[in-house]
């Protein structure tokens, strides 16, 4: 087992702005000049004092015990970049093969809980937060209502959920909600048009109206909040601003937070071909700056931290979960043979056993640029976005 | 005598302008269950 602390797995930034440095570290952000900074682009001894001494390199320690669980790995979608497919559908009809079906029981719900808790006490938390996940969790709606119904006997304190929103009713999020579903996150690529090229449904056809009217219904219906994903790709960038007056238009943007996302090359025999120019960059910057405009709650950029369920390879502060009960390190390997790293019912496998079936949640992707490109592309936009909030007055 | 010796001059350190438990959180850029930390 590694013997990781939490703390050692933060990681501070250090970004160039238009006119100053931006420190981000785990406990906050700090405005630094050239003088703060020693040639190698460190924070001097005096500044990394003063920055810890005002809680900037403090994380916090997790609150909550993170569980993820596939409740089905089914999917009624037929995007070609899924990481669950195992391979093209070349007769264009939308339906790529996935991994293997399994479907949460209520049998297996029992084991996943009394893992959560066993974990649970290793680690001295006393609160349980679960994330829905698939394939389309909504596939299996008694799966989904049931696991946060038992799950409170075990310290549920919230729960958020991956769906692609096309089978979500008003009734579904009026039950989830009142079990602690708070957000669902939902995924969008490119204005209606484009996107209904893209996200498809594996019996044809487009999906932006129904995501949209469900959603809109769901809301009327519910409390629930909603987490916008944006998939950025050569195919859809270009419809990214249409996209933003389209959904400012039809959703309560007070209650969206949003991102802009990479898509990665994870789906056999799909590659994103977009580069990262500067130009994109500038693209990026204005649509989290019109984002932020329209209402949309646009996330501050942070420091690196730490996943709960990949950074450690033990499961100490969370678990992903397939529907069938094995353990996976990562959504991304969830149900995918050979990735196996443990049942619920077993515990985890010895860490000689698995060390070369944990990764983390990038570690499958390929991009059209490499890591150095990536990286600096990431800090440009977050600066740049800081910049912006700090000349509008609205740091913090 | 006027006491003429200047005044100390603040120390120039980094500005903390925001800390982590003001505004949003970010999310990963997967499916990160970060919740916990939020």
């Amino acid at each position: 087992m590694q013997g990781y602390r939490i703390d050692e797995k933060f990681h501070e930034r250090i970004l160039r702005g238009q006119h100053n440095w931006w420190f981000l570290g785990p406990g906050g952000i700090a405005r630094m000049t050239d003088r703060h900074l020693t040639a190698d682009g460190t924070p001097t001894p005096e500044a990394e004092r003063h920055l810890r001494a005002c809680g900037l390199y403090e994380g916090k320690s997790p609150r909550f015990y993170s569980l993820t669980v596939l409740t089905s790995t089914d999917c009624n979608l037929g995007c070609g970049y899924c990481f669950q497919n195992t391979g093209q559908d070349f007769s264009g009809k939308n339906r790529p093969p996935r991994i293997s079906h399994t479907r949460l029981t209520s049998a297996t719900i029992t084991t996943i809980l009394e893992f959560a808790q066993r974990q649970m006490s290793a680690a001295g938390l006393e609160k349980l937060h679960i994330l829905l996940f698939g394939g389309e969790p909504l596939l299996n709606p008694r799966g989904c209502l049931e696991l946060l119904a038992r799950a409170a006997d075990y310290g549920l304190e919230s729960a958020r959920m991956i769906s692609n929103a096309t089978l979500l009713t008003p009734e579904l999020a009026r039950r989830l909600t009142g079990l602690g579903l708070s957000t669902v996150q939902v995924t969008f690529d490119g204005d209606r048009d484009r996107h209904d090229l893209i996200r498809v449904r594996r019996s044809g056809g487009g999906t932006f109206d129904s995501i949209i009217t469900n959603m809109v219904r769901a809301s009327q219906a519910s409390p629930l909040r909603w987490h916008l994903r944006i998939n950025v790709s050569d195919r859809n960038h270009v419809t990214v601003d249409g996209l933003l007056d389209q959904l400012a238009g039809q959703l309560e943007p007070s209650r969206c937070s949003i991102h802009f996302a990479w898509v990665g090359d994870a789906g056999i025999g799909y590659a994103n071909e977009l580069k990262r120019t500067a130009r994109l960059a500038e693209d990026f910057l204005r649509w989290r700056v019109r984002a932020r405009e329209m209402g949309f709650l646009v996330p501050r950029p942070r420091a690196h931290i730490p996943c709960l369920t990949c950074s450690f390879d033990d499961g100490r502060y969370g678990a992903t979960v397939n529907a069938d009960g094995t353990l996976a390190s990562c959504w991304e390997t969830a149900g995918k043979p050979g990735w196996e790293v443990g049942t619920v019912a077993s515990g985890y496998l010895p860490a000689e056993q698995i060390k070369d079936r944990w990764i983390s949640c990038l570690d499958n992707r390929s991009y059209a640029d490499d890591d150095a490109t990536q990286n600096s592309f990431e800090d440009a936009v977050d600066a740049a976005y800081l910049d912006y909030l700090d000349e509008n007055g609205q740091l913090p | 005598m006027p006491d003429n010796t200047p005044e100390p001059s603040e120390p120039d350190l980094p500005e903390v302008v925001a800390h982590a438990d003001e505004g949003e959180g970010y999310p990963c850029s997967g499916y990160c269950n970060n919740n916990a930390m939020d």
